[in-house]
């Protein structure tokens, strides 16, 4: 048994973390806590190489100007990309000892798991972990931020007492339902399910679903149609409902979760230090303090990871999700996915 | 099977390396006592023909390809002809070196898959680049614009690519502004990204793909409109 079949093999289990540290497990019960805000953080001075893995939107180069501004004498140099090119540029680097960034900040955990198993990085630092949730208090990565994969339901159509507490219950209900096949995060939301239920199960599960759903090209298509009665009941990451809603509160959907499964599954950003110098370690601080965490939430709706910073408006407090237990490295293994949803014919 | 992804099995690979290692020394050491099992070589090469890392090498790693069969064939002839058993010792190390030197050569391989990926993120600039949303529709509109052209001079994959990368890497990113102001825009937007544009492409109908560019213009002409109100009104991160 290889690494990568070893993981998925425990992360059904639910006991990856106890491996690696790589994966999230349900989020413990909330504790008051404050975060730590900017003031207290003492100024970077030096040259610091980043390299950036797509974030949201522009908003992390936003990030990335108030932390110069703030930081007169510090020197960012960042090399940008899609996470996975700047993940094997990283993973190149390291076989030939010869890493050049000091900070790896990427929007996708899967990157951050190769990184983090790949190269040397510094182990993170305990005043850092502990700002965090407990259960994103790995021991190689840093989680940052999150997105949740959500149940969108028309609330003309569906109640919420309707709604199932795993999605494998849902090909026996009554539901019409509305997805994207072709689209990264529904794929990765499969590949989540192929993980914990196994193969023959997601197929099952989608060819039974295929009859009763309605396809879209993307996933706030989705959101779309299940707000127009056009689905009872949808699959897409939180965001794109709470935008809706952001805009006209009068939209008829709403947000359903499942409980430790696919239909739940948490996707971290986060950072990886390369090394352990205090200006590696101090530009991440920055991305922990209170001021970054809100503007995650407040501009791109992304989910603060630090204890006592606030969600999101509209998502439920994040001590109440319930996310499964799953290697998230494993997530980038998308070709059986897309084998198996051309097996069943939805791709 | 394996070809498409060997970067990703290097563990897998290295430890049927070290299986054949082990039994092309095992051939050594029992003939030094003169216990070598009838058909031990031939078992041997039934063992290297079945592991993965085979055809591996065969087509990734190719020079060192011949080397190891010609070890192969060097200790089967030195045990078939009762040679002694340093000849055979021999035989089994020069075996062993191609074996590990088909490794490495699998390894440098991967190396360059993993550096040709890394070629498509950018080289090392100074600071931050905050590009506004209105910044954004411009780059995609020349993106689309490129896309049209390589499609017109037959490169369908070219223009899917740029199709492809104008959406996930710049109306991703302006997406979650436009959707609280004009929901609808940005989900005729989508269908147009990830359907409608790549259909007409694929149709090889350049009327038909002009038309489509020239309804998403006037789509990202409203969604830049949108973008500069939202831009004037961001928070300020600290």
């Amino acid at each position: 048994m290889n690494r990568r079949s070893l993981l998925r093999g425990v992360a059904t289990t639910g006991s990856v973390l106890a491996l690696n540290g790589l994966a999230p497990m349900a989020f413990a019960a909330p504790v008051e806590h404050a975060p730590v805000t900017i003031e207290r953080l003492p100024k970077l001075s030096g040259t610091l190489t980043l390299y950036l893995g797509r974030g949201e939107g522009g908003l992390y180069e936003n990030i990335l100007a108030a932390i110069e501004r703030r930081n007169p004498d510090l020197k960012l140099k960042v090399r940008r990309g899609p996470s996975t090119a700047l993940a094997n540029a990283l993973v190149a680097e390291a076989r030939m000892s010869r890493v050049r960034a000091d900070v790896f900040w990427s929007i996708d955990a899967s990157s951050l798991g190769l990184v983090a198993e790949q190269s040397s990085p510094a182990p993170i630092p305990a005043d850092l972990s502990a700002q965090l949730s407990p259960a994103y208090r790995y021991k190689r990565w840093l989680p940052i931020s999150g997105r949740i994969r959500t149940l969108p339901f028309n609330t003309g159509r569906v109640s919420r007492a309707q709604l199932p507490a795993t999605v494998m219950q849902l090909p026996e209900s009554d539901l019409t339902f509305g997805w994207a096949p072709a689209y990264g995060a529904f794929q990765s939301f499969i590949t989540a399910m192929r993980i914990l239920e196994g193969e023959d199960a997601t197929g099952a599960w989608l060819e039974a679903l295929a009859s009763k759903s309605k396809p879209y090209a993307g996933e706030f298509g989705v959101v779309m149609g299940v707000s127009r009665g056009e689905a009872d009941l949808g699959f897409a990451n939180h965001y794109y409902t709470l935008r809706l809603k952001q805009g006209n509160a009068q939209v008829p959907v709403d947000l359903g979760f499942t409980e430790n499964d696919a239909g739940s599954l948490l996707n971290a950003s986060g950072a990886v230090l390369l090394n352990d110098s205090d200006l590696a370690t101090g530009f991440v601080r920055h991305l922990l303090t209170e001021q970054v965490q809100s503007f995650l939430a407040r501009e791109a709706f992304e989910i603060p990871l630090v204890r006592g910073v606030q969600g999101p408006q509209g998502l439920p407090p994040v001590a109440t999700l319930k996310p499964p237990a799953i290697d998230l490295e494993a997530l980038s293994d998308l070709k059986p996915t897309l084998a198996l949803l051309r097996r069943v014919g939805v791709l | 099977m394996l070809l498409a992804e060997f970067e990703e099995h290097l563990d897998d690979f290295e430890t049927e390396i070290d299986a054949l290692v082990a039994a092309a020394e095992n051939i050594a050491s029992s003939y030094a006592t003169n216990a070598i099992a009838e058909g031990a070589v031939a078992g041997f090469i039934e063992q290297w023909e079945a592991v993965e890392v085979h055809v591996v090498i065969e087509n990734k790693a190719t020079i060192t390809y011949p080397g190891i069969w010609q070890g192969i064939f060097a200790l089967q002839s030195a045990v078939d002809g009762k040679q002694s058993t340093a000849d055979v010792d021999a035989a089994a190390k020069r075996l062993t070196a191609a074996l590990w030197q088909g490794l490495g050569a699998v390894r440098l391989a991967a190396s360059q898959v993993l550096h040709e990926s890394a070629a498509s993120a950018s080289a090392l600039t100074d600071g931050a680049q905050v590009i506004s949303g209105p910044q954004t529709v411009d780059s995609i509109e020349a993106a689309l614009q490129t896309a049209f052209a390589a499609n017109k001079a037959g490169d369908l994959k070219q223009a899917e690519t740029l199709v492809r990368e104008a959406y996930f890497d710049a109306f991703e990113a302006i997406e979650g502004d436009l959707i609280p102001h004009d929901p609808d825009l940005v989900s005729q937007l989508e269908k147009d990204f990830n359907a409608t544009l790549p259909l007409a492409m694929q149709s090889g109908d350049q009327a038909r793909v002009a038309s489509v560019l020239a309804t998403m213009n006037k789509r990202l002409a409203a969604a830049k409109d949108v973008l500069e109100e939202v831009e004037a009104s961001r928070s300020d991160v600290f």
